[in-house]
């Protein structure tokens, strides 16, 4: 089943002289449940693309679809319930509130929404981030990966149909970057979510379902490895 | 350690940034704590000033709001049962009761002749004498028609000095007056034996009063009994003096609702058929209980205040806007996070503006009882002070429920205006930022600084640090905008409450300094003169201004009258008079002759020579004046006339003995031999819009007709009968003129000696 989709997508920078274009008329596909790379050089354009997926930036023109929804005809504030129910982001550099622990760091898109929390669910994703005795702790008293997997926490307290991860490791050492793709790949596919994260690392991007590779704003080579290996 | 409660909703989010930002959420704390106590402080000051000034006049005046006097009994029943009346007190008047005869010398200080001493006796319910400024000093009020309180100093003159507890016997009756207001004769009705159960204390004693109020009670079922009889009115003509006519009663009644308390009161009037003689407003009481603030104080400083107000409102704004503004700056990054993770810009707006509220929710009761605090500090400190004003002497500094709702919601506006352009700016941040900003660094739009010949200057003198710095500064206009602004505010603010306070320290406390540490006002001016001279010796005695004033019209041309009084008052020039403007209540006055020394200082041309003015009918004129303007009502101090030395002035004092037509009255020439700037106490300008003229003691004599009098006398007592033949057309009526001694003390002086002068001399 589709659940994302680009029509034409644009996103450009400045104007006149020094008008940078970004993206230049990305059309791309990515069905529910998919584990996808980003791949590509600094500056090709691929954390634009990321963040448009999101609902985060704007696109200068093009359209986005996720579960079908016309993402950019929304309302600001519709954007943000939109970002809040259906995406979640992981940032490279964690991106957590300091003033909040680790748990309502965790529950912040739930606490937005003043819904209910599903305390079993809550624990059983704490418990697979390995958090359980660091919930109350503050961001500062966290090491690195466990602030990463506290923001993995936070993308994934709603249950968002998409999971967003913008070089998740490009800070961690390799044993940290390990856990933390393990962790991901575990919990997206337990709950059947999409997962679109960016990276530099080829260990990770080999172990996705499909390699999207960029180059200059545009997508040059879109490897789907399920299939080829199938074909194989 | 760690077990930190968790939230429950996002909006917590709040408590936590607050307590992450210790220091610079104190400072707005503080900054609020200050607004808030600034106006806190203004509007205390106000109401409590407004308490005093209804307690001094309850105090002086009673607490009834009207009184309806000379009224029959049913008029009283209707009254009392009135719906518009609260609270109503009745009396009856009884007559006049013979203390015992009044001396020659006592009949003409008193002015009026009177063939005794008398007791106005006038029974009052407990309730009537609540209403009425009556103080008992000694003993009870009476409860019963047999009991009496009198004024204390009256004690002395009975036959016996009468003690609390003794009982004396008057004669009762009516005095009949001829229509100047002479006694013709004493009409005694009868006698009755009173027992004397208290002393009161009326406002003020002048042993040339020969009229003294005695208070007696009511007998419960008096009044019924005579409410619903008609007959009275024959039963008083056979002499009985223990029930009241038609018209002896009086009421005094207190309204439920102050509002329009005059249109209430004329109503109550016209439901039972009474007209405006027979109504006594309470003026004082009414006018400062019920007037908006507009009319308690004037409309210079009712904007005075509110210029204020509205200075501390922007001063903080400015402060705690740039408190939010960083720290909203601080936080783009998180916001945008918020953002990122689905929180709404009104979401975002929220928790800003929820922190300034907890902010104020904190603050502003702090600020309210700082501010009263301040209030009672400064109170203090000016209680130590010596202060005239009674008012200002019994201000209590009270908390005011009004002025708290007030200052608080003056308090909730301020930070509003502060916090919501900040959290505006908040919510529009963009999600972006989350990713943009990996934490500290935040953006601004900085401008590149031209290099100019004023950067090179401040190279120059300031060095490469100063440049630096000066670069820092300009690259963010708006901070700097921002922070100049604050500076400049907070000088304002400074300058304005110290000229302020400077100002409130002339206009009050030195003016009321100048009224004299003691005052005696007489009649007789061959007494004062010599009261003046003897008390000039005492010790400790700095100096005794002899004030005796004669109000008139003077001539003048009608060039000396300046064009802004004549467009203020148009209506007070209009009567000419052989090419001449008549002036009307001009204030003709001496000082005492040994005072000219401190008219020196205020002499703007002329000379402040006493012989010089006695020579010529001199008189030294101050051309200031307070005038009413006739079309806005407002009062104020302009310079109303141009006399000059030299200038010759037609005066003629007002006289009710002769006519306005008269053909006899003769002006008198004055010449103008010095200009003051004021005068002096508090008769520093006159009050109608018209001159003061301070003249010598022999001068003011000669127009008063004083001293051909005094040669009158000496003559009477040569021959003894060359009166009557006096020509003098000016003479006043020497009863009228009053005479005022200010005593003003040396600092610190012992009271020991003046005192025994007074106990001495006016047998107080």
């Amino acid at each position: 089943m589709e659940i994302v989709k680009t029509i034409d997508l644009c996103k450009s920078y400045g104007t006149g002289n020094t008008k940078v274009e970004a993206l230049k008329n990305i059309n791309l596909s990515i069905c529910q449940g998919e584990f996808v790379a980003v791949v590509g050089a600094s500056g090709s354009g691929k954390s634009t693309l990321l963040h448009l997926l999101g609902g985060v930036d704007k696109p200068s023109s093009g359209k986005v679809f996720v579960n079908g929804v016309d993402v950019y005809s929304l309302s600001e504030k519709e954007l943000a319930i939109f970002r809040r129910r259906n995406v979640g982001i992981i940032f490279q550099f964690y991106n957590l509130v300091p003033v909040l622990t680790a748990e309502e760091n965790m529950l912040l898109p739930l606490l937005l929404d003043s819904n209910k929390i599903d305390k079993d669910r809550f624990q059983e994703l704490i418990n697979i981030l390995g958090l359980d005795d660091r919930r109350n702790h503050l961001p500062n008293e966290l090491s690195g990966g466990q602030q990463q997997r506290v923001s993995i926490g936070r993308a994934l307290a709603y249950n968002p149909s998409i999971v967003l991860a913008d070089e998740p490791t490009g800070n961690l050492d390799s044993k940290n970057s390990k856990e933390i793709v393990d962790l991901l790949k575990i919990s997206v596919k337990k709950y059947n979510q999409t997962l679109i994260i960016i990276t530099h690392d080829l260990n990770i991007a080999s172990q996705a379902d499909r390699i999207i590779s960029i180059e200059d704003g545009m997508i040059v080579k879109d490897e789907d490895y399920m299939s080829r290996g199938e074909e194989q | 350690m760690k077990n930190r409660r968790s939230m429950a909703n996002y909006k917590q989010i709040t408590y936590r940034y607050l307590k992450g930002q210790r220091n610079r959420t104190l400072l707005t704390i503080l900054g609020i704590i200050l607004s808030v106590a600034m106006v806190s402080a203004i509007g205390t000051i106000i109401a409590s000033t407004r308490e005093a000034l209804v307690k001094d006049a309850i105090r002086q005046n009673g607490s009834y709001h009207a009184g309806f006097t000379n009224i029959s009994s049913e008029t009283l029943e209707k009254i009392v049962n009135h719906v518009e009346v609260k609270e109503s007190g009745a009396s009856l008047y009884r007559g006049y009761g013979i203390v015992r005869e009044a001396t020659e010398e006592e009949k003409e200080m008193y002015g009026r002749n009177f063939s005794h001493r008398y007791l106005n006796i006038v029974s009052f319910e407990e309730k009537a004498l609540d209403m009425l400024p009556y103080k008992i000093k000694e003993g009870r009020f009476p409860n019963t028609s047999d009991e009496i309180a009198i004024e204390y100093w009256m004690a002395n003159y009975f036959e016996n000095k009468v003690n609390l507890g003794d009982t004396i016997k008057l004669a009762i009756g009516q005095s009949i007056l001829d229509d100047k207001g002479h006694e013709v004769k004493f009409d005694e009705r009868g006698e009755k034996e009173y027992t004397v159960v208290g002393f009161t204390n009326p406002g003020y004693v002048w042993k040339g009063e020969l009229i003294t109020t005695g208070i007696t009670g009511i007998d419960e079922e008096y009044f019924s009994e005579v409410g619903a009889s008609i007959e009275n009115k024959t039963i008083s003509e056979e002499k009985t003096i223990s029930k009241g006519k038609n018209g002896d009663y009086s009421v005094y009644i207190q309204l439920h609702n102050i509002k329009n308390a005059n249109d209430k009161i004329n109503a109550i009037a016209n439901d039972v058929g009474l007209d405006s003689g027979n109504i006594k407003y309470n003026n004082q009481v009414l006018r400062l209980s019920a007037e908006s603030l507009n009319d308690t104080f004037n409309s210079t400083i009712i904007a005075l205040l509110l210029f204020f107000i509205v200075l501390i409102v922007v001063s903080t704004v400015a402060v705690i806007y740039n408190s939010f503004n960083i720290s909203v700056l601080e936080r783009v990054s998180q916001f945008g996070l918020l953002r990122s993770v689905g929180a709404t810009p009104s979401q975002i707006i929220g928790i800003v503006l929820k922190e300034a509220f907890i902010l104020s929710v904190i603050a502003i009761p702090i600020g309210l009882f700082s501010g009263v605090l301040a209030m009672k500090i400064v109170f203090y400190i000016i209680s130590l002070l010596k202060f005239e004003a009674g008012f200002i002497r019994d201000m209590e500094i009270s908390i005011s429920l009004p002025v708290f709702l007030f200052s608080a919601a003056i308090g909730l506006i301020t930070v509003f205006l502060s916090a919501i352009g900040p959290a505006r700016k908040a919510g529009k941040v963009s999600p972006l930022e989350a990713v943009r900003n990996t934490g500290s660094l935040k953006k601004e739009s900085f401008h590149k600084i031209k290099k100019s010949l004023f950067t090179f200057l401040i190279r120059k003198v300031l060095g490469v640090e100063g440049e630096i710095a000066f670069k820092n500064l300009r690259r963010n206009r708006k901070r700097f905008i921002i922070t100049v602004f604050s500076m400049v505010i907070s000088i304002t603010l400074f300058i304005t409450f110290a000229s302020f306070s400077d100002f409130m320290f002339k206009a009050n406390i030195i003016d009321n300094s100048n009224k004299g540490d003691y005052a005696i006002m007489m009649k007789d001016p061959e007494v004062t003169d010599k009261i003046y001279d003897e008390i000039r010796g005492v010790n400790d005695v700095k100096r005794v201004y002899k004030i005796r004033q004669m109000n008139g019209e003077m001539l003048i041309d009608d060039n000396k009258i300046s064009k802004k009084i004549k467009e203020m008052a148009p209506n007070a020039f209009s009567t000419k008079k052989d090419n001449f403007v008549v002036v009307h209540n001009s204030n003709f006055m001496i000082i005492g002759d040994e005072n000219f020394e401190v008219l020196k200082d205020s002499l703007i041309t002329g000379s402040g020579n006493k012989e010089d003015l006695d020579k010529e009918n001199g008189i030294l004129v101050v051309n200031n004046t307070y005038v009413n303007n006739e079309k806005t009502n407002q009062y104020s101090l302009i310079e109303g006339y141009h006399l000059k030395q030299g200038d010759e002035i037609m005066f003629l004092p007002y006289d009710n003995e002769h006519s306005a037509e008269d053909e006899n009255k003769k002006y008198n020439k004055l010449k103008v031999m010095g200009v003051l700037e004021k005068g002096v106490l508090n008769r520093g300008y006159n009050p109608d819009g018209s001159v003061i003229m301070i003249t010598t003691e022999k001068v003011f004599n000669e127009i008063s007709g004083l001293s051909h009098e005094e040669n009158e006398k000496n003559n009477n007592d040569d021959d003894g009968n060359n009166g009557g033949k006096s020509d003098s057309s000016t003479s006043v009526n020497r009863t009228r003129i009053y005479t005022e001694l200010y005593i003003e003390m040396e600092e610190n002086y012992d009271d020991k000696d003046i005192k025994a002068y007074f106990e001495e001399k006016m047998r107080f």
